[in-house]
């Protein structure tokens, strides 16, 4: 998951330092610092946005809390939820043996299917789908990916994944 | 050192080249001095008890004419008779029984010599009955040429990575599956197209199934799972899926997020496959044409990966006299 985090910062040495350490302690991955000089809010004080990520949801609370037990003051906090991706394509006759089921199963799985794109050959009819799979844990993304691979092996199709 | 070089082929005459080559720096840095007693190929034997001419050798053409030849003899017959102290083995590969490497070893072996070889066949089918028997027999058996041509992987983790536990491991071990790839994803053809090309180039044989089916890099993953991870496997244990299925249009999807596809080895969880995966473009693991990659996770270092040349006879004499000289410096010490 990845978080955009605006803080309020006093120009003194270690303020940022507050907030990325807790960061970093708890598992989180700082991707990127923006300092918004042009709208310093007066008397030193500027706005800072703190990209990051982290792969176990859990400790976004604590982070959170941690920044604001230094004393410092949080005033944006956005959430964007972009989960554990992982990309599949099936080549063979994919259409043929029911791409509906398909997607339905690995949906009834735990997982989002949120992207399907495919190449048809004019050749054997053979066609070429690509399936991405986005899952709250790498745990659901694995159970989906050896659903896959049953899947595949039950309606004769081959299977390349991520 | 007495040496019997059985296997006359690419790789066999890299060695014997590469033994001529660096003899002044292999006396100079190891105190090493090779004396080649025999060189052996299906047809008989070069022999000579006062250790071979590598010069006028390699300067033959036809080894049957050459004053030492001696027709149809064969390596079991002559073993007795050559006071060796080791043998390189590297006669074709057979994945089936692996013979006749595995007889070559087994009688070395029993005869008190060390063994390097390149030959993946008696590794596939008896790697522990062979480092048993080696054990027993107080010999050293060596295998770096067998995976990854000239890329050191064995050597690497015995040598420099002593106290890590390796996790896993994922890599690329065969030039031609990873070439006919390459083609596809950059030529935009397809599997057949792709194979004709890289066998015109000569990176393909006439038969290219064991390639691109897998097998082979099966083998060469099946002898890391055993000799790195202390596993006891077969070529059957290993989930194997050849690239002759990829579609061009795959390729093309793939790349849409940024992926290539690659034939990736892979021993995670106990669990060995061999099968085409989608690889980030900017990841190790993605290299291209012939060459061949092999990435370890490990718990102290974290990850390694180290990438070369997969094949060549002189790339994997290199492999081979590393060992040798290895084995030299573990004899003398
Ligand atoms: N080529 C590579 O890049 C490479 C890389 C890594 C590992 N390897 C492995 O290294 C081994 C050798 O490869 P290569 O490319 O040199 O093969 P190769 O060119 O086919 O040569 C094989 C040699 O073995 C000889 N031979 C066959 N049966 C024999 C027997 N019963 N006794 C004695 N010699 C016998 C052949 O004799 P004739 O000349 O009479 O046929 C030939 O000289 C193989 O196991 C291969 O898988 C090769």
């Amino acid at each position: 998951m990845k978080i955009e985090l605006e803080v309020e910062l006093t120009d003194k040495p270690g303020e940022l330092v507050k907030c990325l350490e807790p960061i970093s302690a708890l598992g989180g991955n700082i991707l990127q610092v923006i300092h918004h000089r042009s709208r310093s809010v007066g008397k030193g004080v500027t706005p800072v946005s703190i990209h990051f990520e982290v792969e176990n949801i859990d400790v976004i609370e604590d982070i959170k809390n941690a920044i604001e037990n230094q004393g410092v003051h949080v005033v944006k906090w956005a959430q964007e939820f972009v989960g554990f991706k992982h990309v599949v394509i099936l080549i063979g006759h994919v259409f043929q043996k029911d791409i509906t089921d398909t997607i339905i199963r690995l949906l009834d799985s735990g997982v989002l299917v949120n992207e399907v794109n495919a190449k048809i050959t004019q050749k054997e009819d053979v066609s070429t789908v690509k399936l991405s799979i986005v899952g709250d844990t790498e745990q659901t993304i694995q159970e989906a990916l050896n659903l896959c691979k049953e899947i595949c092996q039950e309606k004769e199709l081959f299977l390349i994944r991520s | 050192m007495n040496i019997a070089l059985v296997g006359y082929g690419s790789v066999g005459k890299g060695v014997a080249q590469v033994f001529l080559n660096k003899r002044d720096l292999l006396k100079q840095n190891f105190e090493l001095s090779i004396s080649l007693k025999g060189i052996f190929s299906s047809k008989g034997a070069l022999i000579d008890p006062n250790g071979l001419n590598l010069e006028s050798i390699l300067g033959s053409k036809d080894l049957t004419v050459h004053p030492s030849w001696h027709q149809e003899l064969s390596f079991l017959e002559t073993i007795d008779d050559l006071d060796l102290d080791l043998v390189i083995e590297v006669t074709p590969t057979n994945i089936k029984d692996g013979e006749p490497g595995k007889s070559h070893i087994i009688s070395s072996i029993k005869k008190g010599c060390d063994v390097v070889t390149a030959n993946k066949g008696p590794l596939v089918v008896a790697f522990n009955e062979l480092s048993q028997l080696a054990q027993k027999n107080e010999s050293i058996l060596r295998y770096e040429g067998s995976v990854g041509g000239g890329i050191p992987v064995f050597n690497l983790v015995r040598e420099t990575l002593q106290g890590n536990s390796i996790h896993s491991l994922s890599g690329i071990l065969n030039g031609t599956s990873n070439f006919i790839l390459t083609q596809m994803t950059y030529e935009r053809t397809s599997f057949e197209s792709a194979l004709k090309t890289a066998q015109e180039l000569g990176y393909a044989e006439a038969d290219p199934t064991a390639d691109v089916e897998g097998f082979d890099a099966a083998s060469k993953t099946v002898i890391l799972a055993n000799g790195l991870f202390g596993m006891n496997k077969g070529i059957d244990d290993v989930y194997i899926q050849g690239i002759t299925k990829v579609t061009p249009e795959a390729i093309e999807l793939a790349k849409t997020d940024n992926f290539v596809i690659k034939h990736i080895c892979s021993i995670e969880d106990g669990q060995i496959e061999v099968a085409p995966r989608l690889i980030q473009k900017t990841s190790p693991l993605a290299v291209d044409g012939t060459l061949n990659v092999v990435s370890l996770k490990t718990d102290l270092a974290k990850e390694i990966t180290i990438i070369g040349r997969g094949a060549g006879g002189e790339e994997t004499a290199s492999a081979i006299l590393s060992d040798v000289v290895d084995i030299h410096l573990t004899r003398v010490s």
